[in-house]
């Protein structure tokens, strides 16, 4: 299914316990957005219910293992998986994270199974330049590059990760994910807490025509001394809704996602969230809700 | 050993002792290398915990704390897809203490596995064209190819049993076949084969006859139809023609083929 409307596209990442929902209720978002290692699959129910859902949404991929800031190169396996996948789907919209996840361990290959954090250097961007290029070549498709939560934090960085996927994206053609929640909580981890301040001084770094697509999510607070994680687990925070209105005033009107990925809530609940990004993002364009 | 290495080594490093050095000389925050390690485990306990639900429930949760922890660094996952890790777990809980207590769990991993497995294969059904070879060629000469989604399990254990007794949607037949896998543990072990096949989404298991489970591990060690009804000529309760009916039904066969071909 395409996709053309020239209004901000609302959708929610769609993930099993929704699949009755998503095919059984009028539709609700404009798109919704799988991982698309949940279809790594050669069949089966889940490829034949995805199938399904795209006559009746169009279809985001989104990525989360493929570690394109990785020093390791992204084993062949992996990216022939996702290339039958992106042709079998035809997704509107494919996107990774700015992260590494592939590695060794005594001799062999592992896969971290989370997205960690890269160095910002020339000799990264270099690198991630490198794999993005590999890995759209192959796909014939654009990338969009996600920034990432962090839980620490390396000495060596000289560049911010805005800067360096602003860098990313110049070098490479691919575009921008910006996860508004993930800003948020390296801002709360690492920045003092001043989302505002920290979205504005993030978003102003990146080109306008840069971003391709915004990320919301919520999180679980922190206990006292801790950090927080990034868990998709609770509504939109007001302090991201904030941030999503600062990134349309500054990008235009870009798609966007709810995700909500542990403790996942009614289907209902969550198009309430898709529902309250159309609002603002309604209100913010003076269209007609 | 690069940065990436580093950190790495500080995530999977699963000795206490040396993990506090390591974290001090790193200079990073440990409450951010704490998140990435519980990260590492719960994401493994949960890719565990769904492509093993018999032995998820039968350690009482999650699986094993201690088990992951050990799998993760004998087998780690080496690809990015975590539903694909788990090939090796059979093997590794029989190499494991528990498996003294629980002699059953290892073949209760495998068929966990080939379940798994078939949940995920590729969507295959007959090619019904070629059962006319059945007319016009002698059993000598034709071979039958299994669906890649039918496993054969052999074992001691009541692993069907300990299967239904978690997973059948009855309750009733799930506490009968609780009663079944307890008689069955309690009585002397007898070999028997246990097969998984995908009729059409969900996979279904089976306990096959003796003469079945011969004559299926005759096909799939590609001999022919002649030869493979040979191996079940001793047994009097072997019908190709019954075999065949229910082997259409369950979509156990990919397609004849002429073995001169």
């Amino acid at each position: 299914m395409s996709v053309e409307s020239k209004d901000v596209l609302i959708g929610v990442g769609l993930r099993h316990p929704h699949f009755t929902d998503v095919l059984t209720q009028p539709k609700q978002v404009d798109f919704v957005e799988v991982h698309s290692e949940n279809f790594f699959g050669e069949g089966g129910a889940a490829l034949s219910v995805l199938n399904q859902v795209r006559e009746k949404y169009p279809i985001s991929l989104h990525s989360t293992s493929m570690g394109l800031g990785s020093e390791q190169d992204i084993p062949r396996h992996y990216l022939d998986r996702l290339a039958n996948l992106a042709r079998s789907i035809d997704p509107f919209l494919m996107s990774e994270h700015a992260c590494f996840t592939w590695g060794q361990q005594q001799g062999q290959l592992i896969h971290s199974g989370d997205l960690l954090p890269i160095t910002h250097t020339n000799a990264s961007l270099d690198r991630m330049c490198e794999q993005v290029d590999k890995v759209q070549s192959i796909l014939g498709r654009q990338l969009i590059i996600e920034n990432v939560s962090a839980y620490i934090k390396f000495d060596q960085s000289y560049l911010s990760e805005a800067e360096f996927l602003a860098e990313l994206s110049r070098r490479t053609d691919s575009k921008i994910l910006l996860d508004i929640n993930n800003i948020a909580v390296n801002s709360m981890n690492f920045e003092g807490g001043n989302i505002k301040q920290s979205v504005n001084d993030y978003i102003n770094i990146l080109p306008i025509n840069s971003v391709a697509q915004i990320h919301l999510a919520g999180c679980t607070a922190a206990l006292p001394g801790e950090l927080v994680v990034d868990d998709h687990a609770r509504p939109v925070s007001d302090q991201v809704w904030q941030g999503y209105e600062q990134a349309l005033q500054r990008f235009g009107p870009i798609p966007t996602l709810i995700e909500w990925d542990n403790d996942l809530p009614e289907w209902s609940i969550l198009i309430g969230e898709a529902n309250k990004a159309r609002h603002i993002a309604n209100t913010l364009f003076d269209r007609k809700i | 050993m690069t940065q990436q290495q580093h950190l790495l080594a500080l995530i999977w490093n699963n000795d206490s002792k040396s993990l506090a050095n390591e974290l001090e000389k790193s200079g990073f925050d440990a409450r951010g290398i704490n998140i990435y390690r519980r990260n590492l485990l719960a994401n493994a306990q949960r890719a565990l915990s769904i492509t093993f639900p018999t032995i998820s429930q039968l350690l009482d949760s999650d699986v094993n704390e201690n088990l992951v922890q050990g799998f993760l660094k004998q087998c780690p996952p080496n690809q990015g897809d975590w539903a694909q890790w788990g090939d090796e777990f059979s093997h590794f809980i029989a190499t494991n203490k528990i498996a003294h207590e629980y002699s059953y769990l290892p073949d209760c991993a495998a068929l966990d596995w080939h379940i798994h497995k078939a949940l995920n294969g590729q969507d295959q059904t007959l090619d019904y064209t070629s059962l006319a070879l059945l007319a016009s060629a002698e059993p000598e000469d034709i071979n039958i190819t299994l669906n890649n989604n039918v496993a054969l399990i052999k074992t001691t254990s009541p692993i069907n049993e300990i299967f239904d007794a978690h997973h059948h949607p009855d309750q009733q037949q799930r506490k009968m076949a609780m009663e079944q896998a307890k008689v069955a543990l309690n009585t002397k072990p007898k070999k028997h084969t246990v097969m998984v096949s995908r009729p059409e989404f969900q996979p279904k298991v089976t306990t096959l006859t003796d003469s079945e489970a011969e004559f299926m591990f005759s096909l799939k060690a590609k001999k022919s139809l002649a030869e493979s009804l040979d191996t079940v000529s001793h047994y009097d309760d072997f019908s190709f023609e019954e075999w065949l009916v229910a082997a259409i039904e369950q979509n156990l066969i990919l397609h004849f083929k002429e073995n001169s071909l």
